[in-house]
């Protein structure tokens, strides 16, 4: 059996959940709560690190570690500091290291919960093209949750998968083409070098009529 | 279990259709007996996780059962269903509102080879003998390599050693 919550929290309860964090009034006992219902709600998630990233310093690391430790899913923790890291500094990634002390990865399952059709096209999608983000904690998603920004970071076997996919899908492409195909995680430049140093495709013309054959194999 | 799920068909009011997996899917639908007290299922059509787990609540409490009888868990790891694993489902049984049905054998293997722990391997066991031809699990797990999911190559060796299991068998 896969174990979780006794309790799934209810439409209610989550709107509830965003109203303390946002307006800050949460004990570390529901900021730990919190981190697990972000796998039913990634607008959860977004406000959950938000509010982290502004009241970290009120919170203290070894009893939030504490209550995490006592969840079924403390590695879903490690997801959403792993989105905050991006945006803070040494001394809260530092935080962030006792906060997630004695926690490890899961293997390989989806982050969210009921928001997949079973077996369908994006879920297989979300296990293939996962960002380094869920990864790093062992498991699958796409989803961004630094608000209002799209980065997520993938890593450069998920995105030679990402150029097969698109690959398959058309054997003539362009830099835009791989480069949107990655949701803009990375630059231009490195969308260049990426599709420069692979084995999948050659490269004609050049500068703005540069364009990419795939290989027959 | 079964009363439970009529328990829960009474509380609904419109059309639900859960699909069962795991353990639940072993004892209710492929008849092995093992000692499971939940019940891991996924709402297909006509509710949410969040909508249905609350009904799930008042159903534990009026039977005195624990609160997460039905859990929608295992759906964690179902990127690894084969596709038209739909028209393989076994139906479990039929309310007025509710409608259950179980992953067939082949999906359950294809599952139980991506957990590859070592509690799976009786359960998986049965599951290979009563599966006639295996090419859809192998079928499957072979295109999830390919894609290089997560777990895919340990997935294949978990199967290779239940099938050599059954070949040493024979060949005894």
């Amino acid at each position: 059996m896969t174990s979780g919550l006794k309790v799934i929290p209810c439409l209610p309860e989550l709107e509830l959940a965003y109203d303390k964090l946002l307006t800050k009034k949460v004990s570390p006992r529901e900021v730990a709560q919190y981190s697990q219902w972000c796998r039913f709600d990634p607008r959860l998630g977004e406000i959950w690190i938000t509010f982290l990233l502004q009241q970290w310093k009120t919170i203290p690391p070894i009893s939030l570690n504490t209550e995490i430790l006592a969840l079924p899913w403390p590695a879903a923790v490690g997801v959403l500091l792993e989105f905050a890291k991006k945006k803070g500094d040494s001394v809260f990634c530092a935080w962030c290291e006792i906060v997630l002390s004695g926690v490890t990865p899961v293997s390989g399952e989806q982050f969210f919960i009921g928001l997949r059709q079973l077996g369908g096209v994006l879920m297989l999608e979300d296990a293939q093209f996962g960002s380094e983000e869920y990864r790093r904690w062992g498991y699958l998603a796409r989803e961004p949750l630094l608000a209002k920004e799209p980065q997520v970071v993938f890593s450069k076997e998920t995105r030679r998968e990402i150029l097969k996919s698109l690959l398959a899908q058309s054997n003539r492409i362009r830099t835009r083409d791989y480069w949107e195909a990655t949701g803009r995680s990375q630059s231009l430049r490195q969308a260049e070098r990426d599709l420069k140093e692979s084995d999948l495709i050659r490269c004609y013309g050049k500068t703005k009529s540069r364009y990419y054959l795939a290989l027959k194999r | 279990m079964r009363k439970a799920l009529l328990a829960l068909d009474r509380k609904l009011k419109s059309p639900v259709h859960l699909i069962v997996g795991g353990g639940g899917a072993m004892l209710l639908a492929h008849r092995f007996a093992l000692s499971t007290s939940d019940i891991d299922a996924v709402p297909a059509q006509g509710v949410t996780v969040l909508e249905l787990d609350p009904l799930v609540k008042e159903v534990a409490a009026e039977l005195e059962l624990s609160p997460d009888w039905l859990n929608p868990y295992y759906s964690t790891f179902a990127h690894v269903l084969p596709s038209d694993y739909g028209t393989r489902l076994v139906e479990i049984a039929q309310h007025s509102q509710l409608r259950v049905s179980a992953l067939s054998k082949e999906d359950l293997l294809v599952m139980k080879c991506f957990a590859a722990r070592q509690k799976d391997v009786v359960h998986a066991r049965v599951l290979f003998k009563g599966i006639g031809d295996l090419s859809i699990v192998k079928r499957q797990l072979l295109l999830l390599d390919q894609k290089r999911i997560p777990g895919a190559e340990r997935a294949k060796k978990f199967l290779d050693e239940i099938e050599a299991f059954f070949r040493s068998r024979e060949e005894e």
